[in-house]
C-alpha cells in the first residue's frame, strides 16, 4: 500500500480528519481538486485585497481547539480568534431603526426589554435552562457518530437531560418565537437565526434557537481572515509528515470485494491505501467516484431521496475607503412571513431575489491587514436558488451582483457604491463548480429533522469497508460541524487501522 | 366551526382506536358465531364509516391537507375491507382459536392506525404544526433508504 490513508477533498472535514489520522504516524496523504485549502472556509486574495470565500463566522470555537489538543498543538500557535461583540448591527425591515446586538446574553435582554420587559425575561430564563441543555447537547453530539441505531443511544444515555426539551426541539422554530415572546420586535429579533441554519421559521426545529445561544457564547473572527482556520491545519498536518496533493482530482475509488483499494485520479495514477476518508459529498462519492454495483440500490435510493439546504451567492467589493462600521457583520431583521415568502420565491420558485441580502460582513473592522491601508473588505452573502426558473446564473450573475450593491447601498451603507473598486460574486454554480459544493448548498442535505442523525449518511461506511465519510454531508452544522465530523471519523477509522495491525 | 369539527373527529378517531384495540383482546373472550358477527359489523359497518368520513370529513379541514386526510382515511378504508375480505375467504377455514386470534392481531393493528390516524389529524389541525408534519410525512417513506446510507 502507498498510504495508510487517504483523505479526499482538503476542506474542514478533511484536513481534521487528516491532521489527527496523521498525528497518530499513519501515512496519510490529503487530495485537494482546487488550489486552495478550507472549501467554503477559505480566503482568496484580489486586487490587493483579502476575501472571505463564505463562511465568516466562527461560532463554538472549542471545535476548533479539540483538533489542536487531539494533535498535541495550542490553537492559539497556529490561529488567533478576535471576539466579536457587538455581534451585529441589525437594520429592522419594518422601520428601517437600526441596533446593535450585544454580544452578552444581558445585554440583548436590555435590548429586548426596550420593547418588551417581559419578553427580556422569557429570554434569560429560556437561555439560562433550555439554552445551556441544548448547548451542552451540542457538545455531545459533535463528539459521537449517530449513524447506527446504537450510537443514538449512547448519544442519548451520554446526556439524557436533552430529552426533557424534546418539547422544544419537536416544535416550529416559528412556534418556539411565539410561545415564547409577545412583541413582533423581539420574534424579528430572534427569527432570523432559523433561516441562518437552513429552513423556514416554520419547517426549522426548535433546536435551531441554540444557535441563537451559541452567539452569545462566543462569536469570533479570525486573525487574517477565515483561510487562516485551514491554513493553521493544513501546517499541523505537514508537520506530522502529512502529504498535501493540491490541484488533483479524484475521479473513482477502488473497490474490491466490498472494501477499498484506493483511488484513481484524473490523469490516471493509482494510489492505494488501506482506509480512505472522503471530504467530498456523499452522493458524489457513492454515485460518482464509486458507482453500482459496489453500492447497493437502496443507498443509491437514499441518496437520491435527499433534498438539499439552501445555496447561497456572495458579492465580493473592495472599497476604497474605511467603511464608518459599529460591528463586523450586519443583518437584516425580518418578519417570519416575509422569510417564508422570501424562502418560497427562491427554492420553490426558482427566483434570484436580489434583494434577499442575508448577511453582509467586513473583515476589515476586526482585521484591518486584509485590506491595503485606508481601504476596506466587504461581503454580501445572499440566499439564491441554485437553479434558476428560465435562465442561467452566467446569465444574470452581473446584474445580480449590481442589484446586491444597490441593496447594500441602499439600505445598510449609503454612497457605498461610489467607493467600489473591486467587485466579484460567486453563484451557487460557482461554488459547485469550484469547491464542489453539491448544488452549492451550505449544508450538503436538508437541516430537516429527517435528514439527520441516523437519516444522514453514516460516517463509517455502511456498505464498503475502509471506506469513512465526514463534512457537511454527514454531519448537522457549519464549519465546526465539519470539524467534529473530521475527528470522529479520523477516531472510527484509527479503530479499523488498529484492529488491522 | 372548522376547528370544533376537525377536533371532534380526532377524538371520535381516538376512542374508535383504543375500542378497537381493546375489542381486539375481547375477541379471545367471544365465541364462535360472537366473533364472526363481530367481523361482520366491525369491518363492513366499519368500512362504510370510514369510506363516509373520507368523503364528508375533509371538508372540514383547510386546504392544505385535505387531501391527505382524505388519503388517510380512503387508506383505512381500504385495510379495512382487505380484513372483511380475509374473514370472507377464511370464514369456514377457521376455527375458533384461529378466529379469535386473527380478530385479535387484526383488530389491534387497525386500532393502532386509527390511533395514528387520529393523532396525525389532531397535529395537522394546528396550523403552526402543519408544513413540519407534511414534510415530514413526504420525507417518511425513504426513512429505510436513508438510514442505509
Amino acid at each position: 500500500m502507498d498510504y495508510d490513508a487517504i483523505v479526499i477533498g482538503a476542506g474542514s472535514g478533511g484536513l481534521s480528519a487528516g491532521g489527527i489520522l496523521a498525528s497518530r504516524g499513519l501515512k496519510t496523504l490529503i487530495i485537494e481538486k482546487s488550489n486552495n485549502v478550507g472549501g467554503c472556509a477559505s480566503s482568496f486574495a484580489a486586487d490587493g485585497y483579502q476575501f472571505d470565500v463564505g463562511a465568516c463566522i466562527i461560532e463554538v470555537p472549542w471545535v476548533h481547539d479539540w483538533f489542536y489538543e487531539r494533535t498535541g498543538r495550542r490553537r492559539e500557535d497556529y490561529v488567533r480568534f478576535i471576539r466579536n461583540d457587538p455581534l451585529y448591527e441589525l437594520v429592522d425591515m419594518m422601520d428601517g431603526n437600526r441596533y446593535l446586538m450585544p454580544a452578552s446574553f444581558e445585554g440583548v435582554a436590555g435590548l429586548i426589554s426596550r420593547f418588551s420587559p417581559r419578553d427580556a425575561e422569557s429570554f434569560l430564563k429560556f437561555c439560562r435552562k433550555q439554552g445551556a441543555v441544548m448547548d451542552r447537547f451540542s457538545e455531545v453530539m459533535m463528539q459521537t457518530p449517530q449513524g447506527r441505531i446504537r450510537d443514538m443511544l449512547r448519544l442519548f444515555t451520554k446526556y439524557p437531560r436533552i430529552l426533557g426539551s424534546m418539547k422544544y426541539i419537536m416544535s416550529p422554530y416559528s412556534k418556539l418565537m411565539e410561545d415564547l415572546f409577545e412583541h413582533p420586535f423581539t420574534r424579528r429579533l430572534l427569527g432570523t437565526p432559523a433561516v441562518i441554519g437552513g429552513l423556514p421559521p416554520s419547517l426549522q426545529s426548535g433546536f435551531m434557537f441554540w444557535q441563537c445561544y451559541a452567539e452569545h457564547v462566543g462569536m469570533y473572527y479570525p486573525e487574517g481572515g477565515m483561510g487562516a482556520v485551514p491554513r493553521g491545519m493544513a501546517i499541523v498536518f505537514g508537520e506530522f509528515g502529512g502529504e498535501l496533493m493540491m490541484e488533483s482530482e479524484v475521479k473513482r475509488v477502488i473497490v474490491k470485494k466490498g472494501k477499498v483499494k484506493g483511488v484513481v485520479l484524473t490523469d490516471g495514477t493509482i494510489i492505494t491505501a488501506k482506509v480512505i476518508v472522503s471530504n467530498a459529498n456523499s452522493k458524489t462519492l457513492y454515485e460518482r467516484m464509486i458507482g453500482e454495483p459496489d453500492v447497493p440500490k437502496a443507498v443509491i435510493k437514499g441518496l437520491k431521496s435527499y433534498e438539499f439546504s439552501p445555496s447561497c451567492a456572495v458579492g465580493y467589493l473592495g472599497l476604497d475607503y474605511k467603511i464608518d462600521l459599529k460591528a463586523q457583520h450586519m443583518m437584516v431583521l425580518a418578519d417570519s412571513r416575509l422569510l417564508e415568502l422570501f424562502w418560497s420565491k427562491m427554492f420553490d420558485e426558482g427566483i434570484a431575489l436580489g434583494e434577499s441580502v442575508g448577511l453582509i460582513s467586513s473583515p476589515t473592522f476586526v482585521d484591518p491587514t486584509l485590506a491595503p491601508a485606508g481601504h476596506s473588505v466587504l461581503t454580501f452573502i445572499t440566499m439564491a436558488p441554485r437553479h434558476l426558473k428560465g435562465g442561467r446564473w452566467n446569465d444574470i450573475k452581473w446584474d445580480y451582483l449590481e442589484k446586491g450593491i444597490n441593496m447594500v447601498d441602499n439600505l445598510y451603507l449609503p454612497g457605498i457604491k461610489d467607493h467600489v473598486t473591486f467587485k466579484t460574486i460567486a453563484t451557487p454554480e460557482d461554488f459547485e463548480n469550484r469547491i464542489n459544493l453539491l448544488n452549492g448548498s451550505i449544508y450538503a442535505y436538508s437541516m430537516s429533522i429527517m435528514s439527520q442523525m441516523l437519516f444522514r449518511p453514516s460516517n463509517r461506511s455502511r456498505c464498503i469497508k475502509g471506506l469513512y465519510l465526514c463534512g457537511a454531508s454527514t454531519h448537522m452544522g457549519s464549519v465546526p460541524g465539519a470539524v467534529a465530523s473530521g475527528i470522529m471519523t479520523a477516531d472510527l477509522a484509527l479503530n479499523e487501522l488498529e484492529k488491522v495491525v | 366551526m372548522k376547528r370544533i369539527i376537525s377536533n371532534t373527529l380526532s377524538i371520535a378517531f381516538a376512542l374508535l382506536g383504543i375500542a378497537l384495540v381493546a375489542g381486539g383482546f375481547m375477541g379471545f373472550r367471544l365465541g364462535i358465531d360472537q366473533n364472526r358477527a363481530v367481523v361482520t359489523y366491525g369491518f363492513l359497518v366499519g368500512n362504510w364509516f370510514m369510506l363516509a368520513c373520507a368523503v364528508l370529513f375533509p371538508f372540514a379541514a383547510d386546504r392544505e391537507y385535505r387531501k391527505i386526510k382524505r388519503r388517510l382515511l380512503l387508506l383505512l378504508s381500504l385495510l379495512s375491507i382487505l380484513y372483511f375480505i380475509y374473514f370472507g375467504v377464511m370464514w369456514t377455514l377457521l376455527g375458533e382459536t384461529g378466529m379469535q386470534v386473527s380478530i385479535t392481531i387484526l383488530f389491534m393493528l387497525l386500532g393502532i392506525a386509527v390511533l395514528f390516524l387520529a393523532a396525525v389529524d389532531y397535529i395537522m389541525g394546528k396550523e403552526a404544526y402543519r408544513p413540519m408534519t407534511i414534510d415530514f410525512f413526504k420525507q417518511l417513506p425513504y426513512a429505510y433508504f436513508r438510514y442505509r446510507t
